[in-house]
């Protein structure tokens, strides 16, 4: 019951602040609505028993991707004053229909497994197992995926040679 | 292994209660009591810990520091005794000043900051363990809740920068995002070692892995005590790390709007979040409410769980008297300087503890090294590989891009 009324609350506060990401005009306030879209999300995991995903999502989520798009916002010229463009709304509308459509279409379609017994418990070496063992390909790929990345932000950032300011 | 020690606060108190009046408490009234309880602890150890720093800062410089507040008995006794009720005035006389919200503020985000940081830090003692049995809840994700919950300090701060609208705010909250962001990467993996030797990451499973290893982890893991607590200092904004808020060139960074209460929680905010991370680093590296040279009792006795707690709190007092020694004895680092040394320095030297910590994880299991073996190998590890890296050349990590 009290895991109900928790679902919607959070549903209830994930839906909103994701509108207010999309509606605002003011970019900050935006941004801070992402943040609390992703705290929310986090809720539900918690409230899924996936306390660990839970934190990783306020972890790298709303801690880090979330605060960095902020202090992209800080560095940016006389953002006080700037306002979102509402020059999009075909293609926005567009878009919202073709997700939707692919979502529903996939809910529709797929296979629900259901299981009477009580959530697995969440430890460290079950964690690691399914790292190590279980997914180690995937896991490697996306490490490799995440160092290329690197490298050529870091490419990308870096001076010319001789130009010191 | 002795299970009483992870009962919660939560349960001594529904006990109580039911002991004193014969009536249970709810289970949903459990947790916003133990939350206010919490919240009434750090307000009070604040006002302690503000006024203990204003001491030990006298001391060092010569001074007496606030003696006229108090009993005067006291502060005719030493120095030490004298203003002990000075925090409590400021206190009082922040809580009726106005409340001023400058015109050109943002003021949604503006009053949201100073609530945030307090319910972050309030958040984050949950899993704290005070003593054996003494956490409210002892969540098995511990440790991770801690570092997870407290990286949404730098939002509330970048809220408040940016909200204020003024430039002192915004290059404060600028360089807090930076140095915060970079200092959680190698606060986060310097705990990573002792979470391997632990092997779990709930906080009183890591006080009793320390009593199964028979040493406390910051032998084996001691790049990583220290990488944790020069990055925890950067992550509190303390000095030699202040530059978020350095007095002499920024006003006081993102506070400088500030007035009144909403100042006092960010006040109230810095001295909570420094006892938390010592009473973090206490745990997971100096034993927590271990008490040196005594077996833990199989069954819950209130004679080791009140010694356990005043063990806990001593740690944790030492640990802060350090960072405040070192606030009053070092020059503020320049922004640069900073960033190249949470970079290119803890972060590589905390991949490298956890090396260690993994490799003396494993030479415990194969030839069941007890505690001093555990130490002895990874000390001479560490020795080993920084004496290696005094001969060997290591090509500088940027050498490739020369190529490029």
């Amino acid at each position: 019951m009290s895991e109900a009324i928790a679902f919607y609350v959070l549903s209830g506060l994930v839906l909103a602040s994701a509108w207010s990401v999309v509606r605002n005009e003011n970019l900050f306030h935006a941004g801070l609505s992402l943040i609390l879209c992703f705290v929310g999300v986090a809720g539900i995991y918690v409230n899924l028993d996936a306390p660990f995903l839970g934190a990783m999502q306020v972890l790298i989520y709303a801690g880090a991707i979330a605060v960095l798009l902020l202090f992209g916002f800080m560095l940016t010229h006389d953002l006080m004053n700037a306002k979102q463009e509402r020059n999009q709304h075909a293609a926005g509308i567009f878009a919202a229909v073709l997700m939707a459509l692919v979502l529903i279409g996939t809910i529709a379609g797929a296979q629900w497994y259901g299981s009477s017994g009580q959530p697995v418990k969440f430890g460290v070496e079950s964690l690691a197992r399914r790292y190590m063992q279980q997914d180690l390909v995937s896991f490697e790929v996306v490490a490799l995926l995440l160092l290329a990345s690197l490298m050529g932000a870091v490419v990308i950032a870096r001076k010319e040679e001789g130009s010191r300011d | 292994m002795p299970e009483w020690v992870q009962f919660s606060a939560g349960k001594h108190f529904q006990d109580l209660i039911a002991h004193l009046s014969g009536r249970s408490v709810p289970e949903i009234l459990v947790m916003p009591i133990m939350l206010a309880v919490i919240l009434g602890f750090i307000c009070g150890s604040s006002l302690i810990l503000i006024w203990a720093e204003r001491k030990v800062a006298a001391r060092i410089q010569n001074r007496v520091g606030p003696m006229m507040t108090g009993p005067r008995k006291l502060a005719e006794f030493s120095m030490w005794t004298g203003g002990l009720l000075q925090t409590a005035a400021d206190a009082i006389k922040l809580l009726v000043k106005e409340l001023i919200i400058p015109s050109k503020t943002d003021p949604v985000p503006f009053i949201a900051a100073p609530v945030l940081i307090v319910t972050v830090c309030v958040t984050a003692f949950v899993v704290i363990p005070f003593g054996p049995a003494l956490s409210v809840s002892d969540l098995n994700i511990g440790v991770v809740h801690v570092v997870s919950i407290s990286s949404l300090t730098v939002l509330s701060i970048v809220m408040a920068g940016w909200s204020s609208n003024s430039k002192y705010s915004l290059l404060g909250g600028l360089r807090s995002a930076a140095q915060m962001l970079s200092y959680e990467i190698p606060l986060i993996f310097a705990l990573l070692g002792p979470i391997l030797l632990a092997g779990g990451l709930s906080m009183q499973k890591m006080v009793l892995a320390q009593r199964e290893y028979g040493c406390w982890f910051f032998l084996p893991s001691l790049l990583g005590f220290l990488i944790y607590y020069v990055a925890s200092i950067a992550e509190v904004n303390r000095p030699p790390f202040d530059i978020p808020e350095a007095e002499s060139e920024l006003v006081a960074g993102y506070v400088s709007e500030y007035s009144g209460m909403m100042f006092a929680m960010f006040f109230l905010a810095e001295f909570a979040n420094m006892f938390l991370v010592c009473s973090v680093a206490a745990t997971v590296f100096l034993g927590g409410w271990l008490v040196p040279f005594m077996a833990v009792p199989e069954q819950m006795t209130p004679g080791y769980i009140a010694l356990g707690t005043l063990v806990f709190f001593a740690k944790t007092s030492f640990l802060v008297f350090i960072m405040m020694w070192i606030r009053w004895t070092f020059p503020r680092v320049r922004p640069d300087h900073l960033m190249n040394l949470g970079w290119k320095y803890l972060f590589p030297l905390s991949l490298l503890n956890l090396l260690i910590c993994a490799g003396v994880a494993v030479l415990k299991d194969v030839y069941k090294l007890n505690g001093w073996g555990v130490s002895l190998a990874s000390l001479g590890a560490l020795v080993f590989v920084l004496l290696l890296l005094q001969v060997v050349r290591v090509p500088r990590p940027t050498a490739f891009l020369e190529k490029v």
